[in-house]
């Protein structure tokens, strides 16, 4: 090719490659941007995202969000902040499967988990652990969804079941209304009743809404026939 | 990433590659070479098959990979106009880099299995970075390479990931001691090896994790004077530091001399004018070191100052996807890595930039994902996989959490 052919040629396809670069730069910033869009979307419909349940102060009722991993204490920068303990008392980590990790700072504090001594090697909280540290309680709540084994009670009394209570000897009785939900009699310790007084859900006289038609993944028809299990 | 993104990032990849087939296309033009014209259909090829195909296989942020891509691919462009032969090297060391930017996105994904390694990960790392001391070579005033089995490498490239990983480790578990140690040795062993432009990146990174992590300002401010205080040891103590300073402050003192690097960048630069002089038809093989060092230089002086503000804001793009990730991560540990690797990318490109336009001093490091080198282009690209790693987290657990709550509404 001719040197002033080719010269011609490439100041022409200089505004070429600028233009591609241009669109390039900003079908990047679109997508960037419309992908923010649909991860706050995402976020509204799942106010809960990054975390995996609440832990309730028993002594003031306050409860405050429990993310995967952070820290318990009274600094500002803790996760779970709790006035009366250390400025950083203990870390904790979600581990499915055996539930949040609890991590002591500081080994001379004695922890106590439903009422037994925290040891290595059983240092997990599940959905309704009590932690108590020097005095200060807090309960773990726990999403239902997680994936938890099942919380062993430490005080569980042995029921004995004859056979002959599977035995049906007369008919039960028809409901024909549901009763007035009655409130939680007066207790010494109202703060032992973390779930609040509220009226039944309208699910129970109604049937709740379809849910949009969704293909399963292979893991949530496994988890769906586990928790059937 | 939403679907909806995921379908229209085919048409970022369009003019990425209608922008490579173009270019090469051209330069076959101007002497018939083959060669190039081997690389009009090739690079494009391999452009589509990295942002769309292998995103399919390894899940990785599309954005990301693509302004990665095109950036790697410009400096392929680049090295090929001026050096066929380095053109050709430079693909080579992106399809390592490839491989490297994989294993990085891996190691993220298997972090909780392989965490064990740390210990090992810090001791290789130190002992890496004594390796120059024992048995570098001297180049460029400073002793930062070592060639074994025939291939010259600089340690300290490698290491920033080492330097990444085990930062963001150390500082997600509150061992702010050892993770100055760590960091201290490494920076003791770069002023040995008189490597202070990648001794300035990890004091900035290590300054900005260990800021993001405690959250004090004390820490901020000490390492802030304790940054002053080493530049103005490092400019007493050594005379090529000195001289660029005073190449920065006045580089027409000197035209023909010392100065020379510099002042032949911003006069091409200003050849180079809005438009640029048009691909093949600059000269910035007068600039010394234009491959490594000036490579910025050389593309404003072809493409032009507007191509040139396009490809600042790229790696600003880069830049702010990265902080992102960051801020959508599920753990302080995949906080601290992405945002140091985004800062890195950062902090890299605007030291080496602001040296070619003469805003700061000059400094021995190199353009992300377009300078020539193979180490540097590796560590470039493994930086970027444990970004990808990070973001590639970030969906998994943002599944989970609607998983969780579908879950929770079933039972």
């Amino acid at each position: 090719m001719g040197e002033t052919t080719y010269e011609l040629l490439s100041l022409g396809l200089r505004y070429w490659f600028i233009l591609l670069i241009f669109l390039t730069l900003l079908r990047a910033y679109f997508l960037m941007r419309s992908d923010r869009r649909a991860y706050l979307q995402t976020l509204r419909q799942l106010p809960d995202a990054g975390l995996i349940g609440e832990v309730v102060n028993l002594a003031t009722g306050e409860g405050q969000p429990l993310p995967r991993e952070g820290m318990i204490g009274a600094s500002r920068s803790c996760d779970i902040r709790v006035p009366e303990l250390h400025r950083r008392e203990m870390e904790f980590v979600f581990r499915p499967g055996f539930g949040v990790k609890l991590i002591p700072i500081h080994r001379k504090h004695q922890v106590l988990i439903d009422s037994e001594p925290l040891i290595k090697g059983v240092d997990y909280a599940l959905h309704g652990t009590v932690l108590d540290i020097r005095g200060t309680q807090l309960r773990f709540r726990l999403f239902a969804g997680l994936d938890l084994p099942m919380r062993q009670t430490a005080f569980a009394p042995e029921v004995q079941v004859s056979q002959s209570s599977f035995d049906v000897q007369e008919p039960l009785p028809i409901i024909t209304s549901i009763p007035e939900p009655t409130p939680p009699a007066d207790s010494t310790n109202e703060m032992e009743m973390t779930w609040q007084f509220a009226p039944l859900p309208p699910e129970t006289f109604e049937p709740a809404p379809q849910p949009l038609i969704r293909r399963r993944r292979r893991s949530e028809r496994k988890m769906g026939e586990d928790h059937h299990e | 990433m939403s679907d909806a993104v995921k379908t229209r990032n085919r048409w970022l990849v369009l003019p990425g590659m209608l922008f490579f087939f173009t270019a090469y296309l051209l330069l076959g033009l101007k002497e018939f070479d083959w060669q190039a014209f081997v690389m009009a259909i090739f690079v494009p090829g391999v452009f589509f098959l990295v942002t769309v195909i292998l995103p399919k296989l390894i899940p990785a942020d599309r954005i990301l990979l693509t302004l990665v891509n095109f950036l790697c691919g410009l400096g392929v462009l680049v090295l090929f106009r001026l050096n066929p032969e380095r053109g050709f090297g430079q693909a080579v060391n992106y399809a390592v880099g490839l491989v490297g930017m994989i294993g990085c996105l891996l190691i993220v994904r298997f972090w909780p299995q392989i965490k064990w390694t740390m210990p090992l990960i810090v001791i290789a790392a130190v002992g890496l970075m004594a390796l120059p001391l024992l048995i570098g070579t001297v180049k460029n005033g400073a002793r930062a390479w070592v060639r074994i089995a025939g291939v010259n490498f600089q340690p300290s490239e490698i290491i920033k990931v080492a330097l990444l990983l085990v930062c963001s480790f150390m500082l997600a578990r509150r061992m702010v001691i050892p993770t100055l140690a760590f960091a201290g040795v490494c920076l003791g062993l770069l002023f040995l090896q008189r490597d202070l432009g990648t001794a300035m990146l990890y004091y900035a990174i290590t300054l900005i994790l260990v800021y993001v992590s405690t959250g004090s300002l004390t820490f901020l401010s000490l390492g802030t004077l304790g940054a002053g205080a080493g530049a103005v040891i490092g400019y007493q103590m050594n005379t090529y530091v000195q001289n660029r300073v005073k190449i920065w402050q006045n580089p027409w003192d000197d035209p023909y001399g010392v100065s020379y690097q510099v002042v032949q960048s911003m006069v091409a630069m200003v050849n180079g004018g809005p438009w640029g002089t048009g691909l093949g038809l600059g000269s910035a093989k007068v600039i010394p070191e234009v491959e490594t060092d000036f490579i910025f230089a050389a593309v404003f002086h072809e493409f032009g100052l507007i191509f040139g503000v396009c490809v600042i804001l790229m790696f600003l793009m880069i830049f702010l996807r990265g902080v992102g990730v960051a801020m959508r991560a599920r753990s302080k540990f995949h906080t601290l890595l992405a945002l140091g690797c985004s800062c890195f990318i950062a902090i890299q490109t605007f030291v080496i930039i602001g040296g070619n336009i003469n805003m700061i001093p000059l400094t021995g490091v190199t353009l992300p994902f377009l300078s020539y080198g193979g180490t540097s282009m590796v560590s470039s690209l493994c930086i970027m996989g444990l970004l990808q790693g990070v973001a590639n987290a970030n969906e998994r657990g943002l599944e989970e959490d609607q998983l969780i709550a579908m879950l929770g509404e079933e039972s």
